[in-house]
Formats: C-alpha cells, sequence, structure tokens
C-alpha cells in the first residue's frame, strides 16, 4: 500500500499506535538513577547558590533605600514626591569611559561584515583545557558542531546563533534587532525581566545582566558591524561600566579593558581589541572566578532589585567615582572566528 | 526526615520518564540526565510545596526543560562544560537502533518535545502547554503535525524495507 493513498485518519491512528512504542524503547534507555542522597546533596548546593544569590540583592535594595531616603531631603531636589526622586538625570559613566567606547562604536562600525559562508568556525580556549574548535552550519535548522573535524555530528537541533539577554536568537532575529541604542538597551531590559519571569530567576535588567548580554553577542554572535557599534554605544549608557586602560590575555594580547562593577565588589571584565572593536578574553576579579560561578545565570543573579515601583529603590549602581585597580582574571580566551566553507578548514 | 516524606517513591517512578523525555527532546543523554537530577533536586528541596501541587510531574518538567535551555547557554560560554559534568559517570547507553526512534529523533525540535511529553512523560495537554509555554491548542495541532509527519516517514521506510 502506498502512503499517498491512505486516509489521513487511518495516517494519524497509526502513528499514534507506533507512538505508544516510543516509551518502551525509551525505557530500555533508563539509567541507574541517582541515590536519594545524592538527589538531596545537589537539593542542598542549589540551597546555598540561592541563598548567595539573595544577598546582594538585599544589600544592594538597602543602599540604593538608603541614597533615595537622602536625596529625598535635599532641600530644592525637585519636591517632596517619590517619583521626583527617579526623575532626577539617569546616571552615566565617567566622560573618558564614554569617549572611549564612542570611539569603539566608530571603529566597529568602520570594519566591512564578514561574507557569509556555510559554517561559522570559532576557536575557544578556557582555563581547562585546549582550545575548542567548532563549525557550525549557517544553513540547515541543525547545528553540526565537532571539536574534531573527524568527529563532526549533529546536536540537537536549533536555529540558534546566538544569545540575546539569555534568549536564543536566530541570524533573522539578529539582522532584526534596533540599532538605537536606547531602543536596543529597551529591548534588552525587557527581554532579560520577560526571561526572568519565564524561568522563575531572578533578572532585572541591571547593568550587569546588561554587560554579560553584550560581552555574549561580542564574543560569539556573528554580529554585523552595525550591531557590535550599536552594542558599545548601549554600553556607554550604564552607569556601572568603567573603561580601565591597557590589558593582556593569557596568550599576551594586549587589548582594553571595559569591566562592569559588581554590587559585592569586584568587577567582570572584556578585553577587546581597540584596533577592530573585538573581543579577545572574558574574565573577572579573582573573587569572582570561582569555576562554579562562571555562567551567565549566576552573573546575573549577581544583580541587585530593580526599581520596581515608582519612587522605589533605584537599581545598584557604583558611586561616580569608583574604580577597580584590583588584577583581572581572563578565563575564556576567544583565539579565532570567521566562516569558512567546509568543515575542518579555518579562517585565514 | 519527615520533609522529603513521599518523595522518593515519586522520584522512583518520575525520574526514569523525566530522563528519557528530556533524551528524546534533546539528544542529548548527559544533557538529559543532568538537568532532570537538577530538577528532582529542586522538587526536593521544596518538597513540602511541590507534593500539594495539582502536578508535582508537571512542575518537574517545567524546572527540567529551564535547566536545559540554562545548560546550553552555559555551553556556549563553556565549550567543554558537558564534559565536565559527566566526567566520573558511566557512558550513556547508545540511541535504540530502530526506524521509530530515528524517526521521532528527526522530528523538528518543538514537535519531537511534545511527542517526548505526551507519549513518554505521559502528561495531559494541559500540562505540555504550560511546559512548553504554549497555548493548549497549539499542542495538539503540534502533535497532529508530528503524527502526520511520523506516519509519511514510517510509510516511506515500510515501502523501502519491503523487498
Amino acid at each position: 500500500m502506498k502512503a499517498g493513498h491512505r486516509h489521513p485518519a487511518d495516517d494519524d491512528q497509526d502513528a499514534t499506535t507506533q507512538l505508544a512504542g516510543i516509551a518502551t524503547l525509551a525505557r530500555q534507555l533508563a539509567t541507574a538513577p541517582p541515590s536519594v542522597p545524592d538527589i538531596a546533596s545537589r537539593a542542598r548546593a542549589w540551597r546555598r547558590r540561592q541563598a548567595r544569590k539573595l544577598a546582594p540583592a538585599v544589600v544592594a535594595a538597602a543602599a540604593a533605600a538608603a541614597v533615595a531616603v537622602s536625596a529625598g531631603v535635599i532641600p530644592g531636589s525637585g519636591g517632596d514626591s517619590p517619583a521626583a526622586v527617579t526623575a532626577a538625570p539617569a546616571p552615566a559613566p565617567p566622560m573618558q569611559t564614554v569617549r572611549f567606547l564612542s570611539s569603539m562604536a566608530s571603529v566597529a562600525a568602520a570594519q566591512s561584515a564578514p561574507r557569509p559562508d556555510v559554517f561559522w568556525y570559532e576557536r575557544v580556549a578556557d582555563e581547562t583545557g585546549p582550545a575548542t574548535e567548532s563549525w557550525e552550519s549557517t544553513t540547515q535548522t541543525g547545528l553540526l558542531r565537532a571539536a574534531d573535524p573527524q568527529q563532526t555530528s549533529a546536536i540537537a537541533p536549533t536555529a540558534a546563533v546566538t544569545y540575546f539577554a539569555y534568549e536564543p536568537l536566530t541570524f533573522a532575529q539578529m539582522r532584526a534587532l534596533p540599532l538605537d541604542p536606547a531602543v536596543l538597551a529597551a529591548r534588552m531590559r525587557a527581554t532579560l525581566r520577560a526571561s526572568g519571569r519565564a524561568t522563575g530567576e531572578h533578572r532585572t535588567g541591571s547593568d550587569q545582566e546588561m554587560f554579560e548580554s553584550v560581552r555574549y553577542m561580542l564574543g560569539w554572535g556573528q554580529a554585523t558591524p552595525e550591531l557590535r557599534a550599536a552594542l558599545y554605544r548601549m554600553l556607554a549608557t550604564l552607569p556601572g561600566v568603567r573603561v580601565l586602560g591597557q590589558g593582556t590575555d593569557p596568550h599576551g594580547r594586549r587589548g582594553s579593558v571595559i569591566v562592569v562593577a559588581l554590587p559585592l565588589g569586584g568587577v567582570r571584565a572584556m578585553l577587546v581589541d581597540p584596533a577592530d572593536g573585538r573581543l579577545l578574553a572574558a574574565g573577572a576579579s579573582p573573587d569572582d572566578a570561582s569555576p562554579d560561578d562562571a555562567s551567565p545565570d549566576d552573573a546575573a543573579s549577581q544583580a541587585p532589585a530593580p526599581a520596581a515601583t515608582p519612587g522605589g529603590p533605584g537599581p545598584w549602581t557604583p558611586p561616580a567615582d569608583w574604580t577597580y585597580r584590583g588584577p583581572i582574571h581572563y578565563n575564556v580566551i576567544f583565539e579565532a572566528s570567521g566562516y569558512v566553507n567546509a568543515v575542518g578548514r579555518r579562517p585565514e | 526526615m519527615r520533609t522529603a516524606e513521599g518523595f522518593e517513591p515519586w522520584y522512583a517512578a518520575e525520574f526514569p520518564r523525566l530522563v528519557a523525555s528530556l533524551r528524546i527532546a534533546t539528544g542529548d543523554a548527559g544533557l538529559a540526565e543532568e538537568a532532570a537530577a537538577e530538577a528532582c533536586a529542586r522538587a526536593y528541596a521544596k518538597w513540602g510545596r511541590v507534593r500539594r501541587m495539582e502536578s508535582p510531574s508537571g512542575w518537574v518538567y517545567v524546572v527540567a526543560l529551564n535547566e536545559v535551555r540554562s545548560a546550553l547557554r552555559r555551553r556556549r560560554l563553556e565549550r567543554n562544560h558537558a564534559g565536565r559534568l559527566r566526567a566520573g559517570h558511566a557512558p550513556p547507553p547508545a540511541d535504540p537502533d530502530d526506524a521509530l526512534w530515528r524517526a521521532v529523533r528527526a522530528l523538528p525540535e518543538r514537535m519531537r518535545l511534545a511527542v517526548a511529553l505526551r507519549y513518554v512523560a505521559d502528561l495531559p495537554e494541559a500540562e505540555i502547554a504550560t511546559a512548553m509555554g504554549v497555548a493548549r491548542g497549539t499542542v495538539a495541532a503540534t502533535l497532529h503535525s508530528a503524527r502526520r509527519q511520523l506516519a509519511r516517514e514510517l510509510a516511506v521506510l515500510t515501502i523501502k524495507e519491503t523487498p
């Protein structure tokens, strides 16, 4: 019997019957589950992480509340309604930082966009071992990824090429992102908050989360020069961001250091090449470099409480004269990336 | 422990189904085991509340799928994260050599997830909708499309295998 001559309802019934077998197949794969004491131990570890996540929010909210109260009693500060406090001009990074990031935006915008090809190649090293190479298909639904060209394998199909505010992003969505820094920032904040609501994580659209999101896109996204420029311009509007001068990654490559202040002290950092705006390495201050904390989720959780209601405590930002003079440990090194036409090839 | 009363039988019944569903949905045995264990750990941590929910199983699938999404994000930050997670564990069994399994694995991601949650996890459509973050009607339509695609695929295979 040919498939095309059957009634669709018969096909549906057949498939339903066959699908009963999938559960049987799945049961054959069952491995021994972790013991209940193992699960209990995981549960304790999770509780500890949650407790650490809550701590900065509480500290920062208290600090912000103190600032709001003191601002409210300054004579002639614009009235005594709480709304007047939040109507004050938004803080911005120091002029030197703003100038540098604006110049980086111009540098990034002046780069020519690489010609797309069928694979996107990346070579990334981290402190846990040798560099990892990958070739991701830009044309198929499933991404092909390989640490070794001889061992290319298909991974879970997804059309995402990068992450915007922790949400998967396709090529088409990336190209449709707004390029006006203020609109881009608003979109990123809204996406962060929505993503936090969806996953039950504490996300507020804070400077720390925004910085992480920008670092993600500069590091992995095949972002266009225009988008890179917009990301730099957006960074220049985040009051917790500072440019700290020159730095060197573990490969000895020199670049400019851009950081964001963390509420409990320390920084998250990126090292960028001032010649073309490329991200060279990502890192943090040593007190923030434990492997468990290297995930963007935990990074996001460093963020303080947001201004939940008009007149409520504002987001945490460091004092205007804040800077960081401690060491920075770069643990992810972006060695090379670019489009190539076959798995196993590397960009020139 | 008094607060974990009732957890063990629920866990023993739910964990294998959860791992199997995630394995079909993600195609990644290590990720499936890790996400399932993490989700069950959260259920344990909040068992007093979770056990009183209308559907503890529906809740644990939502948490596990969120964990899968987080893990995929982390992997992009730390390429060999998955390798570290699996260190010290026995390698997972290979995929079954079966036409049905291959046909399900070849479905688009959304259909595969719906099939896993319906036919392996045995969740009702309303809970699948919650876990996938879509409307209930979308679940029905997705499952219908998945069945249609599977029927087509399996019919072609049957014809090819017939001499």
